[in-house]
């Protein structure tokens, strides 16, 4: 199969456009909430300089098997805080990715009411395998259950 | 909690992103026919050159206007088995393919304005959703491509257009209808009329637009199309409108003027210096119309042979860098141009306009692309239209009072618009250029490891 699906996910968030691009972007707290349930992130591992050509690094886990790591390597091709970035990225360790065929991971934040108190991220990546598509779009709809539940507690020192 | 939407589409090949754009090829070569046949065709019915640039306020005024309404009401439009954007681009050939068709038969001056007011309008009408459409099918990831490909169909469009009036002049001879305007200006047109319906008519079948979903439709529905939110909306861009892109506009301003003041009086430029004559009645002006077809014919073709490569210049050394060399190259090539009394030789300075209409048409948008954020293009490629045709309209107003100026004389519009295009290249130095994205293949460097 070749992989030639884009995914477009969408979902409204009650916090500020500001809020949402920095809990995508900063380090100190992706690293609470990055990874589908049954995964976590690497804490040591995220590096991310935030600005247009700067580069990113993270690795997942699988949590009842550290030896299952998946690598993202990544380049910013975008960066407009707090509207969009867009990440060129190399991803090995995932059975159903092909490193050798990068991928893109867009990432919108629309304001939205007039007092801009709520925001719609929207995240285009792909190209995926047509049959991979909708595991990936299952596994990015968990992701997001996790910014929400990371949002909502309002952790302390992450929070500004 | 809010619900998650997801969504899928598909990469398109390289033979559908061909199909999708054709029609855009039809639309261009309405447009080339307009860059080139509609100027001679006011002065064979008696218009003076002086009043070129008020025949032509169809261009920069629908420019300015039709292209953001359409691009508006097709956002909010779905007619079911036709869509959001294809009901724009048949509108739009259709009209085209009536003013083309119309166009030789005029027989006023008067009828010929109306005419080209009529292909202005159409021409915009499919201009803009056609752009849009691109953005509607393809994934961010192909939308280089898709503009890329608008780019190639723009250039062949063009050329075709241009060439076609040499050739028909050479099949056809000087026979002419009852108004003075010959048989093979009539066959380019016609050729035309065929070419527009037919291209979108290809790529309007060939292509399906993506259906929205019932909650879209009904989102469509509850949002009404407001005047006054379009215009907050581009007041707001226009307030954060990055500084460098600011200072694009000002190297616009020149560089705008300079490209209409070429289009309105080469044909006459030539006719004087290649030609050797006045007399717009006269066979030898005829030749020289053909000839300045051929003559942009000829920069069109170098348009497409280096446009790939500046694009890869401009990667490698700057998008600023290679502006300002191709309009000051172009701008050599033009001082010289109406000098040239034989008329092989138009061909050697011209390749320096062809060099700055390649990077004209894409190098500021590689830079302008990464001062503002894709999820306002529409607003943003929107504002820089307008910077495009509002220098247009300021030329259109100003320019019949500068040709007074200096002397009334084509070969000295030719030479002001030399300065002009050496002015935005100075200009064009003054931008402080965002950085060149590397690629991630070179990721050899990375923070983490």
């Amino acid at each position: 199969m070749v992989a030639n699906v884009m995914l477009i996910v969408e979902r409204e968030f009650a916090y500020p456009q500001q809020r949402l691009f920095r809990a995508w972007t900063e380090p100190e707290e992706m690293m609470h909430w990055r990874g589908s349930p049954g995964w976590h992130v690497e804490q040591e591992s995220v590096t991310s300089e935030s600005k247009l050509g700067g580069k990113h690094h993270h690795v997942k886990v699988r949590d009842n098997d550290p030896s299952v790591r998946v690598t993202t390597d990544a380049v910013f091709t975008e960066f407009f805080d707090p509207d969009v970035f867009v990440a060129k990225q190399k991803i090995t360790g995932d059975p159903g990715i092909d490193p050798s065929i990068p991928m893109e991971l867009r990432v919108e934040f629309i304001k939205n009411g007039r007092e801009g108190k709520s925001c719609l991220v929207r995240i285009v990546q792909g190209p995926y395998d047509p049959s991979r598509a909708e595991f990936h779009a299952k596994g990015w709809e968990l992701e997001l259950n996790r910014l929400q539940q990371f949002l909502d507690s309002g952790p302390e020192g992450v929070t500004r | 909690m809010s619900a998650t939407i997801v969504r899928q589409k598909p990469l398109m090949t390289m033979r559908q992103v061909l199909l999708m754009n054709l029609g855009f090829f039809g639309i261009q070569y309405s447009f080339g026919m307009q860059q080139t046949a509609v100027n001679p065709i006011y002065t064979m019915l008696g218009a003076n050159p002086d009043e070129m640039p008020l025949l032509n306020l169809a261009g920069p005024i629908t420019g300015l206007l039709v292209q953001p309404m359409i691009g508006a009401i097709s956002d909010k439009t779905w007619v079911p088995k036709w869509g959001r954007r294809r009901p724009f681009l048949l509108v739009g050939a259709i009209g085209c393919s009536i003013g083309l068709f119309l166009f030789p038969f005029a027989a006023a001056v008067w009828m010929a304005v109306l005419l080209l007011w009529l292909l202005d309008v159409s021409n915009n009408t499919a201009m803009e959703p056609y752009r849009a459409f691109i953005s509607d099918k393809l994934p961010p990831s192909q939308l280089a491509k898709g503009f890329l490909a608008q780019s190639f169909f723009t250039g062949l469009g063009i050329t075709l257009a241009n060439v076609s009036l040499y050739l028909f002049k050479s099949l056809l001879g000087e026979q002419a209808l009852g108004s003075g305007i010959p048989y093979w200006v009539m066959s380019a047109f016609m050729l035309g009329t065929v070419a527009s319906l037919v291209t979108v008519l290809v790529s309007v079948i060939s292509t399906k637009e993506i259906e929205p979903s019932a909650e879209e439709l009904a989102e469509m529905k509850k949002e009404k199309l407001s005047l006054g939110g379009m215009l907050k909306d581009i007041g707001s861009a226009i307030v954060d409108m990055p500084v460098q892109l600011r200072k694009l506009a000002l190297v616009y301003l020149f560089q705008w003027y300079a490209m209409n003041c070429y289009w309105q009086y080469v044909s006459l430029s030539v006719a004087k210096s290649a030609f050797g004559t006045k007399d717009i009645h006269s066979a030898a002006y005829g030749d020289a119309v053909a000839w300045t077809g051929l003559v942009n014919g000829g920069y069109n073709v170098v348009t497409f042979c280096v446009a790939f490569a500046l694009v890869a210049m401009a990667k490698r050394y700057g998008a600023k860098y290679v502006h300002t060399s191709c309009l000051l190259i172009a701008a050599i090539g033009l001082a010289v141009f109406p000098h040239i009394t034989n008329k092989y030789l138009l061909f050697v300075p011209i390749i320096g306009l062809g060099i700055a209409w390649a990077s004209i048409m894409g190098v500021p948008y590689i830079m302008a692309v990464r001062m503002i954020p894709s999820t306002r293009y529409g607003v943003y490629m929107g504002i820089i239209n307008m910077m495009i045709v509002i220098p247009m309209l300021i030329q259109t107003l100003t320019f019949g009072t500068v040709y007074k100026w200096i002397g009334n004389d084509p070969g000295n519009a030719i030479t002001f618009a030399a300065i002009f295009l050496a002015i935005a290249a100075v200009a064009m130095l003054w931008i402080k250029e965002p950085p060149i994205v590397k690629d991630v293949d070179d990721l050899s460097e990375q923070p983490g490891n």
